[in-house]
Protein backbone atom coordinates (compact mmCIF):
# COMPACT_ATOMS: atom_id res chain seq x y z
CA UNK A 1 0.00 0.00 0.00
CA UNK A 2 2.53 2.05 0.93
CA UNK A 3 4.64 1.40 -1.69
CA UNK A 4 1.42 2.80 -3.76
CA UNK A 5 1.52 6.20 -2.49
CA UNK A 6 4.93 6.58 -2.78
CA UNK A 7 4.79 5.97 -6.46
CA UNK A 8 1.90 7.64 -7.19
CA UNK A 9 0.78 10.76 -5.31
CA UNK A 10 -2.49 12.12 -6.94
CA UNK A 11 -3.69 9.06 -8.48
CA UNK A 12 -6.67 11.24 -9.98
CA UNK A 13 -4.90 13.77 -11.51
CA UNK A 14 -3.73 12.16 -14.49
CA UNK A 15 -7.03 11.47 -15.60
CA UNK A 16 -8.89 14.00 -14.56
CA UNK A 17 -7.28 17.59 -14.46
CA UNK A 18 -9.50 19.26 -11.79
CA UNK A 19 -12.95 17.94 -10.73
CA UNK A 20 -14.80 18.80 -7.24
CA UNK A 21 -15.20 16.65 -4.57
CA UNK A 22 -18.69 14.94 -4.08
CA UNK A 23 -21.40 17.14 -6.09
CA UNK A 24 -21.82 20.54 -6.70
CA UNK A 25 -24.92 20.94 -4.47
CA UNK A 26 -22.95 19.98 -1.35
CA UNK A 27 -20.86 22.95 -1.90
CA UNK A 28 -23.74 25.16 -2.78
CA UNK A 29 -24.66 24.20 0.85
CA UNK A 30 -21.74 24.49 2.61
CA UNK A 31 -21.89 28.22 0.94
CA UNK A 32 -24.95 29.33 2.25
CA UNK A 33 -24.68 26.74 6.04
CA UNK A 34 -21.14 29.15 6.26
CA UNK A 35 -22.77 32.48 5.37
CA UNK A 36 -25.66 32.20 8.50
CA UNK A 37 -22.92 31.21 10.97
CA UNK A 38 -20.70 34.14 9.21
CA UNK A 39 -23.73 36.64 9.91
CA UNK A 40 -24.05 35.19 12.97
CA UNK A 41 -20.18 35.78 13.72
CA UNK A 42 -20.49 39.35 12.79
CA UNK A 43 -23.72 40.07 15.19
CA UNK A 44 -21.60 38.49 17.85
CA UNK A 45 -18.69 41.28 16.99
CA UNK A 46 -20.76 44.09 16.97
CA UNK A 47 -22.64 43.02 19.90
CA UNK A 48 -19.36 42.23 21.91
CA UNK A 49 -18.10 45.82 20.43
CA UNK A 50 -21.12 47.52 22.57
CA UNK A 51 -20.65 45.71 25.62
CA UNK A 52 -17.07 44.66 26.02
CA UNK A 53 -16.23 44.30 29.56
CA UNK A 54 -19.75 41.77 29.85
CA UNK A 55 -18.52 40.19 26.74
CA UNK A 56 -14.80 39.86 28.67
CA UNK A 57 -16.07 38.45 31.63
CA UNK A 58 -18.39 36.00 30.94
CA UNK A 59 -15.74 34.48 28.60
CA UNK A 60 -13.29 34.09 31.22
CA UNK A 61 -15.98 31.37 32.60
CA UNK A 62 -15.98 29.20 29.82
CA UNK A 63 -13.80 25.86 30.17
CA UNK A 64 -10.55 26.07 28.04
CA UNK A 65 -9.42 22.96 28.72
CA UNK A 66 -13.42 21.55 27.73
CA UNK A 67 -13.55 23.70 24.71
CA UNK A 68 -9.73 23.01 23.18
CA UNK A 69 -10.37 19.00 24.23
CA UNK A 70 -13.28 19.34 21.73
CA UNK A 71 -11.42 21.03 19.45
CA UNK A 72 -8.31 18.52 19.25
CA UNK A 73 -11.21 15.61 18.67
CA UNK A 74 -12.88 17.20 15.95
CA UNK A 75 -9.37 17.79 13.61
CA UNK A 76 -8.62 14.42 14.74
CA UNK A 77 -11.92 13.18 13.05
CA UNK A 78 -11.15 15.17 10.32
CA UNK A 79 -8.15 13.60 9.41
CA UNK A 80 -9.47 10.20 10.26
CA UNK A 81 -12.27 11.31 7.06
CA UNK A 82 -9.51 12.15 4.72
CA UNK A 83 -7.69 8.72 5.77
CA UNK A 84 -11.12 7.26 4.90
CA UNK A 85 -11.31 8.86 1.50
CA UNK A 86 -7.60 8.22 0.66
CA UNK A 87 -8.44 4.05 1.30
CA UNK A 88 -11.58 4.06 -0.88
CA UNK A 89 -9.28 6.22 -3.67
CA UNK A 90 -6.79 3.64 -3.35
CA UNK A 91 -8.93 0.70 -3.50
CA UNK A 92 -7.90 -0.37 0.21
CA UNK A 93 -11.65 -0.59 1.30
CA UNK A 94 -10.85 -2.59 4.69
CA UNK A 95 -9.52 0.31 5.83
CA UNK A 96 -12.48 2.70 4.78
CA UNK A 97 -15.12 1.46 7.71
CA UNK A 98 -12.21 1.31 10.17
CA UNK A 99 -11.45 4.99 9.58
CA UNK A 100 -15.02 6.07 9.12
CA UNK A 101 -16.44 4.41 12.59
CA UNK A 102 -13.19 6.12 14.86
CA UNK A 103 -14.64 9.42 13.20
CA UNK A 104 -18.03 8.65 13.78
CA UNK A 105 -17.08 7.99 17.83
CA UNK A 106 -15.32 11.34 17.72
CA UNK A 107 -17.97 13.11 16.38
CA UNK A 108 -20.18 11.30 19.82
CA UNK A 109 -17.16 11.98 22.24
CA UNK A 110 -17.27 15.85 21.38
CA UNK A 111 -21.33 15.55 21.71
CA UNK A 112 -21.23 13.64 25.21
CA UNK A 113 -18.16 16.59 25.64
CA UNK A 114 -20.43 19.29 24.69
CA UNK A 115 -22.92 17.52 27.29
CA UNK A 116 -21.04 18.08 30.41
CA UNK A 117 -19.44 21.77 29.21
CA UNK A 118 -23.68 22.80 29.24
CA UNK A 119 -24.49 21.03 32.54
CA UNK A 120 -21.59 22.67 33.94
CA UNK A 121 -22.56 25.91 32.96
CA UNK A 122 -26.35 24.96 33.58
CA UNK A 123 -25.37 24.04 37.31
CA UNK A 124 -23.43 26.98 38.07
CA UNK A 125 -26.96 28.96 37.21
CA UNK A 126 -26.00 30.24 33.52
CA UNK A 127 -28.40 30.19 31.00
CA UNK A 128 -29.54 31.36 27.49
CA UNK A 129 -30.97 34.58 29.31
CA UNK A 130 -27.87 35.49 31.53
CA UNK A 131 -26.68 38.19 28.98
CA UNK A 132 -25.77 38.54 25.54
CA UNK A 133 -22.65 36.35 25.58
CA UNK A 134 -23.64 33.53 26.88
CA UNK A 135 -27.24 34.23 24.48
CA UNK A 136 -24.75 33.95 21.98
CA UNK A 137 -22.65 31.05 23.36
CA UNK A 138 -25.74 28.73 23.69
CA UNK A 139 -27.19 29.32 20.47
CA UNK A 140 -23.94 29.52 18.37
CA UNK A 141 -22.70 26.19 19.82
CA UNK A 142 -25.77 24.78 20.13
CA UNK A 143 -26.31 25.12 16.35
CA UNK A 144 -23.16 23.42 15.89
CA UNK A 145 -23.74 20.86 18.06
CA UNK A 146 -27.06 20.21 15.93
CA UNK A 147 -24.61 20.10 12.81
CA UNK A 148 -22.18 17.32 14.28
CA UNK A 149 -25.03 15.02 15.85
CA UNK A 150 -26.37 15.22 11.55
CA UNK A 151 -22.79 15.11 11.15
CA UNK A 152 -22.10 11.91 13.12
CA UNK A 153 -24.83 10.12 11.69
CA UNK A 154 -23.90 10.90 8.41
CA UNK A 155 -20.26 9.82 9.34
CA UNK A 156 -21.86 5.92 10.42
CA UNK A 157 -23.95 5.80 7.81
CA UNK A 158 -20.92 5.98 5.82
CA UNK A 159 -19.10 3.51 7.66
CA UNK A 160 -21.62 0.83 7.63
CA UNK A 161 -22.04 1.66 3.46
CA UNK A 162 -18.49 1.20 3.32
CA UNK A 163 -18.51 -2.10 5.05
CA UNK A 164 -21.33 -3.40 3.05
CA UNK A 165 -21.35 -5.12 -0.33
CA UNK A 166 -22.01 -1.92 -2.31
CA UNK A 167 -19.09 -0.16 -0.82
CA UNK A 168 -17.48 0.25 -4.27
CA UNK A 169 -18.61 2.17 -7.47
CA UNK A 170 -18.76 5.57 -6.46
CA UNK A 171 -16.74 7.49 -4.16
CA UNK A 172 -19.58 10.65 -4.64
CA UNK A 173 -21.45 9.84 -1.31
CA UNK A 174 -18.61 9.61 0.74
CA UNK A 175 -16.66 12.93 -0.46
CA UNK A 176 -20.27 14.41 0.10
CA UNK A 177 -20.27 13.45 3.73
CA UNK A 178 -16.61 13.90 4.20
CA UNK A 179 -17.11 17.86 2.89
CA UNK A 180 -20.08 18.10 5.27
CA UNK A 181 -17.81 16.99 8.09
CA UNK A 182 -14.86 19.11 7.23
CA UNK A 183 -17.21 22.23 7.34
CA UNK A 184 -18.48 21.26 11.01
CA UNK A 185 -14.83 20.90 11.66
CA UNK A 186 -14.01 24.72 10.18
CA UNK A 187 -17.27 26.45 12.05
CA UNK A 188 -15.70 25.02 15.40
CA UNK A 189 -12.11 26.11 14.48
CA UNK A 190 -13.61 29.69 13.86
CA UNK A 191 -16.08 29.25 16.92
CA UNK A 192 -13.71 28.37 19.71
CA UNK A 193 -11.05 31.63 19.29
CA UNK A 194 -14.38 33.61 18.82
CA UNK A 195 -15.81 33.01 21.78
CA UNK A 196 -13.18 31.38 23.95
CA UNK A 197 -9.85 32.83 22.91
CA UNK A 198 -10.70 36.44 21.61
CA UNK A 199 -9.92 38.92 24.64
CA UNK B 1 -59.73 15.86 -20.38
CA UNK B 2 -57.67 16.34 -23.40
CA UNK B 3 -53.77 16.50 -23.30
CA UNK B 4 -54.06 20.52 -23.98
CA UNK B 5 -56.25 21.07 -21.21
CA UNK B 6 -54.27 19.16 -18.58
CA UNK B 7 -50.79 20.81 -19.88
CA UNK B 8 -52.65 23.85 -18.75
CA UNK B 9 -53.77 23.06 -15.34
CA UNK B 10 -50.32 22.16 -14.77
CA UNK B 11 -49.14 25.37 -15.92
CA UNK B 12 -51.40 27.48 -13.80
CA UNK B 13 -50.68 25.18 -10.94
CA UNK B 14 -47.45 25.83 -10.95
CA UNK B 15 -47.97 29.64 -11.65
CA UNK B 16 -50.14 30.27 -8.43
CA UNK B 17 -46.32 29.93 -6.84
CA UNK B 18 -44.60 33.21 -7.90
CA UNK B 19 -48.11 34.95 -7.99
CA UNK B 20 -48.49 33.53 -4.10
CA UNK B 21 -45.66 34.75 -3.22
CA UNK B 22 -45.40 38.11 -4.82
CA UNK B 23 -48.84 38.47 -3.22
CA UNK B 24 -47.38 37.67 0.15
CA UNK B 25 -44.86 40.14 -0.53
CA UNK B 26 -47.24 42.91 -1.63
CA UNK B 27 -49.87 42.32 0.84
CA UNK B 28 -48.36 40.10 3.70
CA UNK B 29 -44.79 42.33 4.03
CA UNK B 30 -45.77 45.43 2.66
CA UNK B 31 -49.85 46.60 3.18
CA UNK B 32 -49.51 44.40 6.16
CA UNK B 33 -46.80 46.77 8.02
CA UNK B 34 -44.53 43.39 8.49
CA UNK B 35 -41.47 45.35 7.29
CA UNK B 36 -39.94 45.52 8.97
CA UNK B 37 -41.44 43.19 11.62
CA UNK B 38 -42.94 45.15 15.11
CA UNK B 39 -40.26 44.45 17.92
CA UNK B 40 -40.88 42.23 20.45
CA UNK B 41 -39.65 43.70 23.38
CA UNK B 42 -42.48 47.27 22.66
CA UNK B 43 -44.20 48.53 24.96
CA UNK B 44 -47.93 47.12 24.87
CA UNK B 45 -49.50 50.43 23.27
CA UNK B 46 -47.23 50.25 20.59
CA UNK B 47 -48.66 47.45 19.26
CA UNK B 48 -51.76 48.78 19.44
CA UNK B 49 -50.82 52.70 18.13
CA UNK B 50 -49.02 50.31 15.08
CA UNK B 51 -52.73 48.75 14.33
CA UNK B 52 -54.89 51.84 14.65
CA UNK B 53 -52.32 54.07 12.47
CA UNK B 54 -52.45 51.46 9.69
CA UNK B 55 -55.81 50.37 10.71
CA UNK B 56 -57.26 49.98 6.75
CA UNK B 57 -53.78 48.76 5.40
CA UNK B 58 -53.29 46.01 7.88
CA UNK B 59 -57.07 44.84 7.41
CA UNK B 60 -57.16 44.79 3.38
CA UNK B 61 -53.07 43.36 3.86
CA UNK B 62 -53.82 40.22 5.90
CA UNK B 63 -57.44 39.84 4.53
CA UNK B 64 -56.20 39.02 1.22
CA UNK B 65 -53.87 37.02 2.12
CA UNK B 66 -55.81 34.92 3.87
CA UNK B 67 -57.04 34.29 0.16
CA UNK B 68 -54.00 34.18 -2.38
CA UNK B 69 -52.37 32.23 0.70
CA UNK B 70 -54.48 29.22 -0.63
CA UNK B 71 -52.46 29.17 -4.38
CA UNK B 72 -50.41 27.65 -2.36
CA UNK B 73 -52.44 24.69 -2.58
CA UNK B 74 -52.94 23.59 -6.78
CA UNK B 75 -48.54 24.44 -6.48
CA UNK B 76 -48.15 21.60 -3.78
CA UNK B 77 -50.82 19.84 -5.34
CA UNK B 78 -48.28 19.74 -8.72
CA UNK B 79 -45.72 19.25 -7.05
CA UNK B 80 -47.14 16.16 -5.48
CA UNK B 81 -48.58 14.62 -8.50
CA UNK B 82 -44.59 15.26 -10.14
CA UNK B 83 -42.72 13.27 -7.53
CA UNK B 84 -45.10 10.20 -7.87
CA UNK B 85 -44.20 10.10 -11.01
CA UNK B 86 -40.45 10.00 -10.02
CA UNK B 87 -41.03 7.92 -6.87
CA UNK B 88 -43.96 5.54 -8.83
CA UNK B 89 -45.48 2.29 -7.21
CA UNK B 90 -47.73 1.92 -4.26
CA UNK B 91 -45.72 3.87 -1.56
CA UNK B 92 -44.85 6.72 -2.79
CA UNK B 93 -44.33 8.24 0.80
CA UNK B 94 -41.98 11.29 0.16
CA UNK B 95 -45.06 12.56 -2.22
CA UNK B 96 -47.56 12.28 0.32
CA UNK B 97 -45.19 14.12 3.54
CA UNK B 98 -44.66 16.83 0.69
CA UNK B 99 -48.46 16.68 0.30
CA UNK B 100 -49.62 16.91 3.98
CA UNK B 101 -46.14 19.35 4.11
CA UNK B 102 -47.72 21.81 1.52
CA UNK B 103 -51.33 21.83 2.62
CA UNK B 104 -50.42 21.93 6.22
CA UNK B 105 -48.28 25.11 5.44
CA UNK B 106 -51.00 26.68 4.25
CA UNK B 107 -53.05 26.52 7.64
CA UNK B 108 -50.13 27.79 9.88
CA UNK B 109 -49.81 30.95 7.87
CA UNK B 110 -53.41 31.19 7.98
CA UNK B 111 -53.66 30.80 11.85
CA UNK B 112 -50.80 33.66 12.13
CA UNK B 113 -52.77 35.90 10.05
CA UNK B 114 -56.16 34.71 11.49
CA UNK B 115 -54.42 36.32 14.92
CA UNK B 116 -53.62 39.26 12.85
CA UNK B 117 -57.13 39.89 11.61
CA UNK B 118 -58.64 39.30 15.26
CA UNK B 119 -55.86 41.81 16.77
CA UNK B 120 -57.34 44.69 13.87
CA UNK B 121 -61.16 43.55 14.23
CA UNK B 122 -61.36 45.15 17.48
CA UNK B 123 -58.03 47.72 18.40
CA UNK B 124 -59.58 50.05 20.69
CA UNK B 125 -59.41 46.90 23.16
CA UNK B 126 -57.07 46.68 26.05
CA UNK B 127 -53.27 47.15 24.55
CA UNK B 128 -51.95 43.70 26.64
CA UNK B 129 -54.57 41.88 24.32
CA UNK B 130 -53.86 43.11 20.98
CA UNK B 131 -49.77 42.87 22.25
CA UNK B 132 -50.70 39.00 22.86
CA UNK B 133 -52.43 38.45 19.18
CA UNK B 134 -49.64 39.92 17.52
CA UNK B 135 -46.86 37.85 19.27
CA UNK B 136 -49.64 34.95 18.83
CA UNK B 137 -49.30 35.31 15.31
CA UNK B 138 -45.61 35.05 15.26
CA UNK B 139 -44.87 32.38 17.00
CA UNK B 140 -47.53 30.37 14.86
CA UNK B 141 -45.43 31.10 12.10
CA UNK B 142 -42.30 30.84 13.76
CA UNK B 143 -42.36 27.60 15.80
CA UNK B 144 -44.87 25.65 13.90
CA UNK B 145 -42.77 25.27 10.95
CA UNK B 146 -41.59 21.87 10.80
CA UNK B 147 -44.51 20.73 8.00
CA UNK B 148 -42.97 23.24 5.53
CA UNK B 149 -39.61 22.38 6.87
CA UNK B 150 -40.71 18.24 5.81
CA UNK B 151 -42.60 19.56 2.84
CA UNK B 152 -38.84 21.28 1.39
CA UNK B 153 -37.09 18.15 2.43
CA UNK B 154 -38.99 15.51 0.72
CA UNK B 155 -39.18 17.37 -2.62
CA UNK B 156 -35.14 17.80 -2.23
CA UNK B 157 -34.93 14.13 -1.79
CA UNK B 158 -37.48 12.99 -4.63
CA UNK B 159 -35.98 15.05 -6.79
CA UNK B 160 -32.41 14.60 -6.03
CA UNK B 161 -33.18 10.30 -6.67
CA UNK B 162 -34.67 11.65 -9.68
CA UNK B 163 -32.87 9.19 -12.45
CA UNK B 164 -35.97 9.19 -14.40
CA UNK B 165 -35.55 11.60 -17.26
CA UNK B 166 -32.53 12.75 -18.94
CA UNK B 167 -32.46 16.14 -17.36
CA UNK B 168 -33.90 15.87 -13.89
CA UNK B 169 -36.98 17.64 -12.34
CA UNK B 170 -34.37 20.55 -10.48
CA UNK B 171 -30.59 19.98 -10.60
CA UNK B 172 -28.57 18.99 -8.26
CA UNK B 173 -27.64 22.30 -6.51
CA UNK B 174 -31.38 23.74 -6.66
CA UNK B 175 -32.27 20.75 -4.41
CA UNK B 176 -29.92 21.08 -2.21
CA UNK B 177 -30.89 25.11 -1.94
CA UNK B 178 -34.23 23.41 -0.73
CA UNK B 179 -32.87 21.50 1.88
CA UNK B 180 -30.90 24.57 2.89
CA UNK B 181 -34.13 26.91 2.96
CA UNK B 182 -36.02 24.51 4.80
CA UNK B 183 -33.02 24.28 7.60
CA UNK B 184 -33.01 27.86 8.08
CA UNK B 185 -36.73 27.66 9.77
CA UNK B 186 -35.13 26.25 12.90
CA UNK B 187 -33.44 29.28 14.50
CA UNK B 188 -36.95 30.83 14.45
CA UNK B 189 -37.63 28.52 17.43
CA UNK B 190 -35.95 30.38 19.15
CA UNK B 191 -37.98 33.67 18.88
CA UNK B 192 -40.14 31.80 21.93
CA UNK B 193 -37.58 32.90 24.51
CA UNK B 194 -35.74 35.34 23.22
CA UNK B 195 -37.53 39.07 22.72
CA UNK B 196 -34.65 41.34 21.07
CA UNK B 197 -31.56 40.87 19.23
CA UNK B 198 -30.78 38.77 15.97
CA UNK B 199 -33.29 35.55 17.36
CA UNK B 200 -35.93 37.65 18.08
CA UNK B 201 -39.17 37.35 15.33
CA UNK B 202 -38.11 40.76 13.62
CA UNK B 203 -33.85 39.69 14.25
CA UNK B 204 -31.93 38.84 11.40
CA UNK B 205 -31.80 34.96 12.05
CA UNK B 206 -35.19 35.04 13.18
CA UNK B 207 -37.07 36.93 10.18
CA UNK B 208 -34.58 38.43 7.51
CA UNK B 209 -33.13 34.39 6.50
CA UNK B 210 -35.86 32.01 6.94
CA UNK B 211 -38.49 34.20 5.58
CA UNK B 212 -36.97 35.45 1.97
CA UNK B 213 -35.43 31.53 1.99
CA UNK B 214 -38.70 30.78 2.25
CA UNK B 215 -40.11 32.93 -0.72
CA UNK B 216 -36.81 32.71 -2.77
CA UNK B 217 -37.01 28.73 -2.30
CA UNK B 218 -40.75 28.76 -3.68
CA UNK B 219 -39.30 31.00 -7.51
CA UNK B 220 -36.48 28.69 -8.03
CA UNK B 221 -38.38 25.65 -7.85
CA UNK B 222 -40.76 27.29 -9.38
CA UNK B 223 -38.50 27.95 -12.27
CA UNK B 224 -37.39 24.42 -12.46
CA UNK B 225 -40.68 22.70 -12.40
CA UNK B 226 -41.75 25.29 -15.80
CA UNK B 227 -38.95 24.13 -17.49
CA UNK B 228 -39.58 20.70 -16.61
CA UNK B 229 -43.29 20.97 -17.56
CA UNK B 230 -42.44 22.69 -20.96
CA UNK B 231 -40.05 19.51 -21.56
CA UNK B 232 -42.88 17.18 -21.12
CA UNK B 233 -45.10 19.08 -23.40
CA UNK B 234 -42.80 18.98 -25.91
CA UNK B 235 -42.69 15.45 -25.43
CA UNK B 236 -47.14 15.08 -25.43
CA UNK B 237 -46.93 16.62 -28.62
CA UNK B 238 -44.25 14.88 -30.53
CA UNK B 239 -46.37 11.85 -29.53
CA UNK B 240 -49.55 13.31 -30.49
CA UNK B 241 -47.77 14.25 -34.57
CA UNK B 242 -46.84 10.67 -34.32
CA UNK B 243 -49.08 9.25 -33.71
CA UNK B 244 -51.25 9.75 -37.00
CA UNK B 245 -48.30 9.61 -39.00
CA UNK B 246 -47.57 6.13 -38.09
CA UNK B 247 -51.11 5.36 -38.65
Amino acid sequence: MSADIEFVPTPMAPRVSRRLPGVEGVWVFVFADMAVFALMFGCFMWDRHLQPESFEVSRRALDLTMGGVNTLILLTSSMLVVLAIDALKYAENALAPVFLGLATLCGLAFIVNKAFEYREKFEAGIGLQTNDFFMYYFIMTGMHLGHVVVGTVILAALALKARSSRAGGSIVAYEGGATYWHMVDLLWVCLFPLLYLVR
Amino acid sequence: MDEQTKILYQKISIYCGPIFVTTFVFFWAWLGHNLPPPHPDWPAQMFTDRYVNNLAEIRLGFLVCLVTICLYLPWTGYVTSRMMRIETGHYPVLSYLQLMGGALTVMVVSISMWCWVVAAQRPERAPEITQMLTDAGWLMNDTVYMCTTLQMFAMALCFLADKKGRTPVMPNWACYVTIFCGATFFPASLTAVLRSGPFAYDGLIGFWIPYPAWLIWMFIASYYLLGDLKRRAGEVEEKVVAVPASS
